[in-house]
């Protein structure tokens, strides 16, 4: 699976079927679409097979009418026959009218819960499951086309540009392994327009751990608009933090080991820098040398 | 745009010039609003009488069914009128979202939502009659058929009253889920909106996850079909079958094989009548009068009146086939239904379920909403009527000239049933504050086609 994906959000469904079909022309892989409500064609459009729930509902209704008749006969029939009313207690085929009414109702029963269970199941739906729409904004009026980059994301994002697209953002999974929250962005509909400039700094992440601590990650800036974020692996606690000096006060626990760690990141952030202004390496390539090992 | 085209000459559903944000917005301002004086004070009246109907059933249920105005000859009365009333009330949520559905009428989508929480709300209130008339409700699990270790006996599968178990706790439990499917886009959507951790954490949980992906949106469909396809034959079955509850026995009066039908009928009048009800005054409160148009309204009173005129030839086919059949019996107790003692409910009947709906042919009438409103209380009050027609005035006066009485209710019947229009008032209150009360995913997609400012648009371009 690709760990870096294309969000191409659309605020409309007539303008997301059309870069479908742009992007099917141009044999780009849509890995997921995500729409606020059942857009009509879109199934046909993504190449979805057609769900075999229904067939899955009619042999759940077998097994409830198989239960019914089953359940009725052991009653009526095998089990305790009774007189009532002078009706034929000792046979069901005889007797069947009266048990038609509980043989559907069981019928029904079975074949709309086992369904719905099975859809839930399959569509991974349940309390407590979190919802995974990339987005919040899916379920009010935006469109989304998750799209997988293999190496050819400039390809995809000059397809998309020809569409009348709402946003464009770039997705990294690979850069946020321990926690899921996403912090790099690219807002490509706003063009980047002082791309020499570069500042590389330290951010905190928003979420903390139970001890107090969060991580502390390095941040890219390019020009107005390029950002990303990778964290640095240390974990560090905010209070002892000197924003000014970019250390840890003497308070921190094991605070020498944690600004020895700190100022060899500053050193090579320096060293990279230098090599961006003078134009040996791009600022990918830049933000590589930093967050690799 | 081509796709959603539709007739120019169907009106618009949608009005207000909406766009899918603003749907999002309108649906979910109820709920992030606060509730107004107005609500406070109908809740409150609706939570006493629900107090004081559950003071009248736990009066009941430890003196016993004798402080019930039953008596040797009426032993079936207003219990079972409420119960068939509410039961038949909770059929029009799923005639609307499931054999709306089938047909593909668009109109339905404004208002399924409200009509299926109605159908279960008032099924509830349907389910607590028997439960309560068994007199020991701690044993009501005896209706199950569950192995005989209390002796000998299982239930009886040839009695009416088993198969009404098993009907009722379908049609629950199956609109339930269906109701509930149908929810979690438009949860997730109130989820997605949320900025109080607290709501946000309730409306993650209630929408199970949902993410609104394509394949998600695919089985949606087709599982809401298949429901729908599902649905529709339960929903006549469970009127079919309280209706074998009457008809199946041999009382002159109920002995009669126009039941089903009829009683389906009747179900699907009084249900619309109380979506009439609700919807009418929900529009107002929630600002919804560009979801719930006064075409809708126009298209329920159709239903209420073509199905109030099947009610009323089952009425008079009722009297031809009694006084056709040549059965004493059955001869006297229509004349007796009709200018005996019971007079004045017969004609209430008569007048509430079949001249009041003959108003909806006269168009102005029709898209009258204040009109419509007290037709639809009217209807209610009638159909209300005919449960107690049908139940009392067969009984009282049976074979035994000398077993002949009168049933009044006492203070304790009206509570009861007082109590459940309260329980009733209260659960659709509490849903019309915390559930986004139009199915707004699904009125997303008949924007374009149905929506005035896309009709426009279209009106333009030719």
């Amino acid at each position: 699976m690709a760990e870096k994906f294309i969000h191409a959000v659309y605020d409309d469904d007539d303008k997301l079927l059309d870069a479908i079909k742009n992007l099917k022309k141009n044999k780009i892989m849509i890995e997921e679409v995500f729409t606020p409500f059942p857009v009509h064609g879109l199934d046909h459009l993504l190449d979805l097979k057609p769900t075999r729930i229904a067939i899955a509902a009619f042999i759940y209704g077998c097994i409830g009418f198989t239960f019914g008749v089953l359940m009725i006969n052991y009653i009526m029939i095998v089990d305790w026959p009774q007189n009532i009313g002078g009706k034929p207690s000792f046979s069901l085929l005889e007797n069947l009218p009266a048990f038609v009414p509980v043989m559907f109702e069981l019928t029904v029963f079975f074949t709309g819960h086992l369904m719905v269970i099975t859809f839930y199941l399959r569509s991974r739906l349940w309390p407590f499951k979190e919802a995974e729409n990339p987005i919040p904004e899916t379920t009010d009026d935006k469109f989304l086309i998750q799209i997988p980059i293999y190496g050819n994301e400039s390809k995809i994002k000059s397809i998309i540009k020809t569409t009348d697209f709402y946003d464009l953002t770039v997705i990294d999974e690979s850069v946020k392994k321990p926690d899921n929250t996403q912090d790099e962005e690219i807002h490509n509909f706003e063009e980047t327009k002082t791309d020499s400039e570069i500042t590389i700094g330290f951010v905190f992440h928003a979420r903390k751990y139970s001890d107090g601590s969060s991580n502390l990650r390095i941040q890219f800036t390019r020009g107005r608009g390029q950002q990303y974020a990778k964290n640095s692996g240390l974990r560090i606690y905010r209070k002892h933090w000197i924003s000014k000096k970019s250390e840890v006060s003497e308070k921190h626990p094991e605070y020498e080991k944690v600004n020895n760690a700190i100022n060899s990141i500053k050193e090579k952030i320096n060293s990279v820098k230098q090599m961006f202004v003078d134009g040996k390496i791009s600022f990918e390539d830049a933000y590589k040398e930093v967050t690799e090992n | 745009m081509g796709s959603h085209y539709e007739a120019p000459i169907r009106k618009p559903l949608v009005t207000g010039n909406k766009t899918y944000h603003q749907i999002s917005v309108d649906v979910a301002r109820p709920i992030e609003g606060s509730a107004n004086k107005q609500w406070w004070i109908v809740f409150g009246i609706s939570l006493t009488l629900f107090m004081w109907g559950i003071g009248c059933i736990i009066y009941t249920i430890s003196t016993g069914i004798g402080t019930w105005g039953l008596n040797k000859t009426v032993g079936w009365a207003w219990d079972i009128t409420n119960f068939v009333w509410w039961v038949g009330i909770g059929h029009a949520g799923t005639l609307i979202s499931a054999v709306l559905l089938l047909f593909r009428q668009k109109w339905r989508m404004g208002i399924n939502r409200s009509a299926e929480a109605m159908t279960i709300f008032s099924v509830i209130q349907a389910g607590l009659f028997p439960i309560i008339h068994m007199g020991r409700p701690w044993l009501a699990y005896w209706i199950v058929p569950i192995p005989n270790t209390f002796g000998s006996l299982w239930v009886n599968f040839n009695s009416p009253l088993l198969w009404d178990v098993f009907a009722i706790s379908t049609y629950l439990t199956v609109s339930l889920v269906f109701w509930w499917t149908g929810l979690l886009p438009d949860f997730a959507m109130i989820r997605d909106r949320a900025v109080k951790p607290f709501q946000k954490k309730i409306y993650s949980l209630v929408s199970f996850g949902w993410s609104g992906r394509a394949k998600d949106w695919q089985r949606f469909e087709e599982v809401s079909l298949v429901l729908a396809g599902l649905a529709t034959p339960l929903v006549l079955s469970v009127h079919t079958i309280v209706s074998f509850d009457f008809a199946t026995s041999v009382i002159p009066g109920w002995h009669t094989t126009i039941f089903p039908p009829y009683f389906v009928a009747g179900a699907i009048f009084s249900g619309f009548a109380m979506v009439q009800t609700l919807l009418i005054v929900m529009r107002k409160v929630c600002n919804l009068e560009d979801y719930i148009t006064v075409q809708h309204i126009e298209l329920m009173n159709i239903v209420i009146m073509i199905t109030g005129s099947i009610v009323g030839c089952a009425y008079i086919t009722e009297l031809f086939i009694a006084w056709y059949s040549g059965v004493e019996y059955e001869q006297y107790a229509f004349l007796n239904r009709a200018t005996g003692p019971y007079w004045w409910a017969y004609w209430a009947m008569m007048t509430c379920n079949v001249f009041s709906p003959q108003f909806m042919w006269f168009k102005k009438l029709r898209t009258s909403i204040v009109f419509s409103f007290v037709i639809s209380i009217v209807v209610n009050i009638g159909m209300w009527f005919e449960r107690f027609v049908i139940i009392v005035t067969s009984l009282h006066r049976d074979y035994l000239p000398s077993s002949w009485t009168m049933f009044s209710p006492t203070f304790v019947d009206i509570g009861i049933f007082l109590g459940t229009i309260g329980f009733f008032f209260v659960l659709f209150l509490l849903y019309a504050r915390t559930f986004p009360v139009i199915a707004q995913a699904e009125v997303k997609t008949i924007l374009k086609s149905s929506g005035d400012n896309y009709k426009e648009l279209r009106d333009k371009k030719k």
